[in-house]
Parts: C-alpha cells; sequence; structure tokens
C-alpha cells in the first residue's frame, strides 16, 4: 500500500511554469542572498589558504600565477550579484512603505529600473577596483 | 516552538536599510567598519534564517541547520573583519 502511495505521478508543476520578469526578479533575489553567502564565505577561506601557503617555496615552485585572476573574477561575480541584490532590495523597501508601486505599470517601469540600477552598481564596482576612482 | 514574525520582518528591514549607506561609507570611515560588518551578519543571518524555514521541513535537520548558521555568521564577520582591516 504505501509502495503504491509513493509510485503515484504529481501533476506538472515547473515544467509548466512560464518565467515572468515579476518572479524572476523574486527568484533571483532570494537566489543572489544565498550564492553570496557562499560565495563570500568561499573567498575569505580561499583569501586565507593562499595567505597561508604563499610563503611556502614549494607551493610558489608549482607556479599557480592564474590565482591573482581567479581571486578578481569572484570579486567581480560577487560585485554583480550584490549589485542586483541591492538594486532589487531597494525596490522591496519602496514596496514596504505600501504607498507607491502596486500598478501594473509602475511594476514595468520598476523593471527597467532596478536593471538599470544593478548596471550602474555594478560599473561603478568594476570602477573602484579596475580605476580606483 | 514560539517563532515571532514581526520582529524578524522589522530586523531584516531596519538592518537592509542601514546597510545601504554603511556599505559605501565603511570605505571613506573606517571607524564604523566594526558597525558594518556586524549589521552585515545579522542581515544575512536573518536572509538565510528565512530560507532555512521555508525549505528545511524536518525539524530535527532544521534546528541543526539554524545552529550550525550562527556559528557560520560569527566566523564569516570575524573573516570579514580580518579580512577588511
Amino acid at each position: 500500500m504505501a509502495i503504491r502511495i509513493k509510485q503515484r505521478q504529481l501533476s506538472p508543476h515547473i515544467t509548466i511554469y512560464n518565467p515572468q520578469l515579476a518572479s524572476m526578479f523574486s527568484v533571483f533575489h532570494r537566489m543572489s542572498g544565498i550564492l553570496m553567502v557562499l560565495g563570500v564565505s568561499f573567498l575569505l577561506i580561499f583569501v586565507k589558504a593562499i595567505n597561508y601557503y604563499s610563503s611556502n617555496y614549494a607551493f610558489y615552485s608549482l607556479g599557480f600565477f592564474f590565482l591573482d585572476y581567479l581571486y578578481f573574477g569572484l570579486a567581480l561575480c560577487i560585485a554583480l550579484i550584490l549589485s542586483f541584490h541591492i538594486a532589487n532590495g531597494i525596490r522591496h523597501l519602496i514596496w514596504d512603505f505600501g504607498v507607491v508601486g502596486f500598478t501594473i505599470k509602475e511594476v514595468f517601469l520598476s523593471h527597467k529600473l532596478v536593471i538599470l540600477l544593478c548596471i550602474v552598481l555594478f560599473l561603478r564596482f568594476v570602477g573602484l577596483t579596475i580605476f580606483s576612482l | 516552538m514560539q517563532t515571532k514574525g514581526f520582529p524578524h520582518w522589522k530586523d531584516q528591514r531596519i538592518t537592509a536599510i542601514l546597510l545601504l549607506p554603511l556599505f559605501i561609507l565603511f570605505e571613506v570611515y573606517l571607524a564604523i567598519l566594526v558597525f558594518m560588518i556586524i549589521v552585515f551578519g545579522y542581515h544575512m543571518y536573518l536572509g538565510i534564517s528565512n530560507i532555512l524555514e521555508d525549505y528545511v521541513h524536518n525539524h530535527i535537520t532544521k534546528s541543526f541547520c539554524l545552529i550550525l548558521l550562527r556559528v557560520l555568521t560569527i566566523i564569516v564577520c570575524k573573516d570579514l573583519f580580518l579580512f577588511l582591516i
């Protein structure tokens, strides 16, 4: 009896999902939070490990000279995820005041503003690291 | 098991509003670095505990994961401070 109950099918739920922009923003907001925690934790472990083994000649003679670029690429990915989280977070905070942004026209406008703000913040992070603005 | 919803929601919004200027200003004024890291850690803990309470259905596994999450938050705050100082 228990085996028969477990082998029943489910009706399709994820396979027929039609992704809208609003739901994708909400999913990416939550996913960006998780990815940032994992990314920051991994970055800290990575920096500690490199710092511990850098003074060893055997590690230097192996020649891992790409690790600087790996660290920089990881920091850039975290910057992109962070700028999206900040932009969508500002939209959530404006919604939480309960005054603006609930009609469908305002929601579509807010999508474009979130993408624009995400790009602006990411360019600012890139400029900070590369050009020390 | 008592879980309060409104202080969780309110603290998430307050730390988010606090974190917006703090994320830019901590590079300029080094004195608010510790405050920024604590607020960042609290915001991270609130967000991830929300996710764990949503998606982990066994109460023993969920309690264990929440305890480990607190340990992770303290370790991340400590390492972030040593990294940024």
